[in-house]
């Protein structure tokens, strides 16, 4: 079986939750509140057991034994002796029978261990909230679904994700036109420049984030971006107290793919931003060279908030750091309609009058 | 009177109407660039250089009489390195151009 950390408050035994009002460890029982620094000495096993590589995931089926079966790990809570059962990436969760927070050191240890991790700003009510204000004015959102609509579940994760940085080295040719246009009482003139531009140069780029979870949708993730990367900390385990926590399964490698892609897309906009004075401008050739610097891995703080509606289930998603809260909302078809025609008929009539008049 | 025109035009608005609105109800999209990311005045040139290649002037008549629609008459005034020239008939302010069958007689190029 594999170990478990849990924090117990000093005053009372309690088990600790990272409070993100707080900043600060909290214990539930007595309101006695701990800065997460002087946890640290609990992360001191994820360093010792950098030798037992056994446990990393990479190496992943040979010496999980008894407490692995069908992807599945069993942990034992320490508080209540019940059996904690996660999947292979789950890193933190609570005990389904005391409640008390958990959280898997194996899942952490050695190259496991997240370099940095930005803390819960924001609760669970701050998410039900902006749920609610992220169906308000939206004319097109059918009525009962706000009613209707209910939450299945509301979970504060903790989400692996890959942190990379590169220098962009990049050469661009482009075509680029100026048009100038008048006339006299005869002709109308159309002048056109035609330009070959060269530009040179390099771009930097830090911590561009990839989603390290396969369970956890890309696109979702991406999102709620950006999260501010100042407020990260180094990675200690207390700040996952009371959260769920996954471990990456899609490695550095995998990852990188996603982030170049992106960091290629905006130096490409950034060099063509320098092209200015012109009224169109083509790239006609383009060479970028990323030097890519070693990826950090980071935990992110994501609510999700899982809901269902008619049978269909809708998944929306808020920054737990920032609030950005998304998630596709359902239309209305028929007040689509309705609207699209009022509004045409509408601006018909009044453009058939104006331009009666005008005549 | 014409009713095809304010039919598209309310048409036009109508949909910019409709997809306005239902774009609020989406807010899941993937990210396709890392503006975000781009750490501030990182962006250096040691290449920067705007070359000149080619200028050509085309001209159009433009109308005298009553409109009366047709075809313009564009005829690219002489041209250096690039043969091809940019139609674009009924852009000029001063509106409708006179039926076909113009001669121009060219002017030298970068007049103007
Ligand atoms: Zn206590
Ligand atoms: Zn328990």
């Amino acid at each position: 079986m594999a170990d478990l950390i849990q924090f117990k408050c000093p005053s009372c035994g309690g088990k600790l939750e990272f409070d993100s009002a707080s900043q600060k460890m909290k214990c539930p029982f007595c309101l006695s509140e701990y800065d997460a620094s002087e946890m640290q000495q609990e992360d001191a096993v994820l360093d010792q057991k950098d030798e037992q590589k056994e446990e990393r995931y990479d190496t992943g089926d040979s010496t999980w034994g008894q407490g692995e079966t069908d992807g599945l790990r069993i942990y034992k809570c320490q508080s209540c002796g019940g059996e904690v059962v996660g999947d292979e990436t789950m890193a933190a969760s609570k005990c389904p029978y005391c409640d008390n927070p958990v959280i898997m050191t194996g899942q952490f240890s050695g190259d496991l261990k997240p370099d940095l991790v930005i803390p819960f700003k924001l609760d669970k009510e701050a998410a039900k909230k902006s749920l609610l204000q992220h169906m308000e004015g939206k004319p097109l959102l059918p009525k009962i679904f706000k009613s209707e609509n209910h939450i299945d579940e509301i979970k504060g994760i903790y989400v692996p994700v890959w942190l990379y940085d590169a220098q962009a080295d990049a050469s661009y040719r482009f075509q680029a036109k100026k048009i100038r246009r008048w006339s006299d009482q005869q002709y109308a003139y159309t002048e056109t420049s035609v330009f070959s531009v060269d530009r040179e140069g390099s771009i930097h780029f830090e911590n561009v984030p990839v989603d390290g979870s396969e369970k956890m949708d890309n696109t979702l993730m991406e999102s709620l971006e950006p999260f501010n990367i100042k407020d990260a900390v180094p990675f200690q385990t207390a700040y996952l107290s009371g959260y769920l926590a996954d471990r990456y399964d899609v490695d550095e490698q995998t990852c990188a793919a996603r982030a170049n892609e992106r960091i290629k897309q905006s130096t490409r906009q950034e060099f063509t931003r320098t092209v200015q004075g012109y009224d169109t401008v083509t790239i006609e050739h383009e060479q970028i060279h990323l030097n890519e610097g070693k990826a950090r891995y980071a935990l992110y703080p994501v609510w999700l908030l899982n809901t269902s509606w008619n049978g269909e289930k809708y998944v929306f998603a808020m920054n737990g750091q920032t609030g950005k809260f998304v998630g596709n909302l359902p239309s209305d078809k028929r007040k689509a309609w309705a609207i699209f025609f009022a509004v045409t008929a509408a601006v018909t009539v009044i453009a058939y009058f104006i331009m009666g008049m005008m005549q | 009177m014409d009713f095809l025109m304010p039919l598209i035009i309310g048409l036009v608005v109508g949909l910019i109407v409709l997809f306005s609105l239902l774009s609020q109800l989406k807010s899941v999209s993937q990210k396709h660039e890392a503006s975000d990311y781009v750490v501030q005045n990182s962006l250096h040139l040691n290449v920067r250089n705007d070359r000149l290649i080619d200028k050509h002037t085309e001209r159009q008549m433009v109308r005298q009489a009553m409109p009366q629609g047709g075809s313009a008459g564009s005829v690219p005034m002489q041209n250096a390195s690039h043969p091809q020239s940019s139609h674009s008939p009924g852009m000029h302010s001063q509106g409708h151009q006179q039926g076909g069958g113009l001669t121009i007689v060219d002017a030298p190029k970068n007049k103007h």
